[in-house]
């Protein structure tokens, strides 16, 4: 396997060996922020804290990111509030490109109020966050950088769930189809456990609202 | 199932209906009645241990009483149906619920699960089974008149009742728990705390129905529902956060003490909390329904000194609870030292979760089978007379109803056909659990 899906199945391996897919297939489900109920909770963050593979996971995003985008079609990174920062940090570092934060809400008044760092308008900006679930924030950001008068390249995350609909188009160095690619082949996850993520899988809105989350019209 | 054999030998056939014509029309005419005598123009008022709540309850007395049960009121003023069984001695199967309502509340919540226990008893009569039935008419069920406290009538039972919840205050006319009891015949003596009215072990079961007051169910597209447990809760009846008054012109934002704005910080960080604490997976809900600055003093241009609010978070879990009750006191902590203001939780009451009868679920879930009704398995959000019950040790479990519009609501809108189905269901595994040899596990 080589190419894109090649470098999603190894960052998903990245996901799972760092112990940051979580999945409860009974009693009480997950709840995302926006109300959608999971059996299975991916958290990204935790990769921050394991240098070798934060490393790899970086060089996979960065390589997804020349080939969807072309680093020279940028001209900064606009990371999320609050998971996004450290990555974006990085890979802007990586990039050398300008860095700035997309702040969850505005602080005072003003063009960049949404903003901590500093950017002209017109700027190309990728942003970036840690991943995704329905793209609601990602919405609010890009709405609070149209206000900056911000061009937005792309919007690109480390996991996107891809399961749930989205008004945002992402691109992502990962799904939740990659990790349970890798767990099926690893078999180190529970069987029923799979079960359940892959009926999850195949019908997100349908599982959630069954669980007592919100549905497909939110 | 050996456990369904008649003492009779009568059944081999199917059990017979709990729901004939007659007692449907019966169920009919009773939710009406109750309607009809406790409308308020608005919604559904029958005031915890008040006389709509008394007048109500002895319709079902008259009608117990002219159908040949044994009608008791107890020192609480819980009123008890019995049907005597073939051997009086073994422990009873209960069955009940409440008959006081929110104000402006709905016609169901509570009303249902004593009028479908009511015709279980009816249809058991002259059935001869084992055990004697019992139907618990309970006083007090709801939180709204004395502003937290609750489950007056199933805690007096348990001898539950503690001093505070005799002195707590009715919402309008400020009177004490215990003047409105005493004025409804409540032996206060009797029911003084640590004084139970009943033995736990005297009753073998205890099955409630009652209208499901979330959304699932209609969600579901299902008629009824077995519980598997009940969520318990903290109540804080009245938080009183003390700043400092001062011009609101004049202060400058860093010597202000702004009563307000501290608790909107604190509410603030429990809602993330709470939002975080979700996505882990636990389960939690928490609501600030009363807010209140002091109208004697409270102006557009004043820096508020001081604001109370209420503060109830429901849990299935204990260490949830508890979890969540120490990050109140350290967000409290934070923002005392950050904004010089002080918190005063004022009184805490807890009401505990509740783990419903797993073989009960099982007779429920196997009479729903029998009765061709498609049944739902639920936790239960709201809290229930059943928690008082199985927390006391009587092996519980409900059966929910399909209900529109949520509860506490003069809205609740319960399809009748769904009542009988989900009466069926109850009536069918209260008959069960009545021909039952053995004892069941909590």
């Amino acid at each position: 396997m080589t190419g894109p899906r090649a470098e999603a199945f190894e960052a998903a391996r990245l996901i799972v060996d760092a112990g940051a897919v979580y999945t409860r297939p009974d009693g009480d489900s997950f709840f995302f922020t926006s109300g959608w109920a999971s059996p299975v909770f991916i958290d990204v963050k935790k990769l921050i804290s394991i240098p070798r593979a934060r490393k790899r996971l970086i060089e996979l995003a960065l390589a997804r990111i020349e080939v969807a985008f072309g680093a020279a079609s940028i001209d900064q990174i606009a990371g999320c509030e609050l998971a996004g920062v450290p990555y974006a940090a990085i890979i802007a570092d990586r990039l050398e490109k300008p860095l700035v934060v997309a702040l969850k809400q505005g602080r005072g008044f003003g063009r960049l109020s949404r903003f901590e760092g500093a950017f002209e308008p017109g700027a190309r900006t990728l942003l970036l966050d840690d991943l995704t679930t329905d793209g609601r924030t990602k919405t609010s950001v890009k709405n609070a950088l149209a206000v900056a008068q911000a061009e937005v390249v792309g919007v690109f995350v480390l996991f996107d769930y891809s399961i749930f609909p989205t008004m945002e188009t992402i691109t992502s160095v990962a799904t939740l189809a990659d990790i349970l690619d890798v767990a099926n082949e690893d078999g180190r996850m529970d069987r029923r456990d799979l079960d359940v993520i892959a009926a999850f899988h195949a019908d997100a809105p349908a599982w959630s609202r069954r669980h007592g989350g919100i549905g497909a019209e939110g | 199932m050996p456990d369904d054999v008649s003492p009779t030998d009568q059944k081999t056939l199917a059990p017979a209906p709990i729901m004939t014509d007659a007692r449907r029309d019966l169920a009919a005419d009773l939710f009406d009645r109750l309607r009809e005598m406790s409308f308020d123009g608005v919604g559904i008022s029958r005031e915890t241990y008040g006389a709509g709540e008394t007048e109500a309850m002895e319709v079902i007395a008259v009608l117990g009483r002219d159908q040949g049960l044994g009608v008791e009121w107890d020192p609480a003023r819980n009123l008890i149906l019995t049907l005597p069984g073939v051997r009086p001695e073994l422990p009873a199967v209960a069955t009940g619920s409440h008959l006081d309502s929110v104000p402006q509340g709905g016609n169901y919540d509570g009303a249902a699960g004593v009028i479908a226990g009511l015709v279980a008893l009816l249809a058991a009569k002259g059935r001869s089974q084992l055990r004697t039935m019992k139907l618990y008419v309970l006083r007090g069920e709801e939180s709204a008149w004395y502003g937290g406290p609750c489950y007056f009538g199933s805690r007096a039972l348990f001898g539950l009742l503690t001093d505070a919840d005799f002195r707590t205050t009715h919402r309008e006319t400020r009177e004490t728990l215990a003047t409105n009891m005493a004025r409804c015949g409540v032996d206060l003596e009797a029911v003084a705390p640590g004084q139970p009215l009943l033995d736990a072990a005297t009753l073998h079961s205890w099955v409630e129905l009652h209208i499901e007051q979330g959304p699932v169910l209609v969600a579901q597209e299902k008629p009824a529902a077995v519980v598997t447990g009940i969520r318990g809760n903290v109540r804080h009846r009245r938080i009183v956060c003390r700043g400092q008054a001062a011009h609101s012109g004049a202060v400058p934002r860093w010597l202000r003490h702004d009563a307000v704005l501290a608790m909107a910080e604190l509410l603030i960080r429990i809602d993330e909390h709470w939002r975080v604490l979700l996505e882990w997976g636990e389960d939690l809900v928490v609501t600030s329904g009363i807010v209140e600055t002091n109208a004697a003093e409270h102006a557009v241009s004043r820096v508020p000194g001081e604001v109370s609010f209420s503060l109830e978070y429901r849990s299935q879990d204990v260490k949830t609870l508890r979890s969540f009750g120490d990050l109140l006191r350290s967000e409290c902590a934070t923002i005392e030292a950050k904004r010089g203001v002080s918190f005063d939780l004022g009184q805490t009451v807890f009401n505990e979760p509740a783990r419903m009868s797993q073989p009960l679920v099982d007779i429920v879930q196997a009479s729903a089978a029998d009765a061709g009704v498609d049944l739902e398995v639920l936790p239960s959000g709201a809290g229930h007379d059943s928690a008082v019950f199985a927390n006391a040790g009587v092996p519980s479990t409900m059966v929910f109803v399909r209900n529109q519009n949520g509860s506490h609501n003069p809205d609740e809108a319960m399809e009748l056909q769904d009542f009988l189905d989900a009466a069926e269901v109850l009536g069918q595994a209260l008959l069960r659990a009545a021909d039952m040899k053995e004892e069941v596990r909590p």
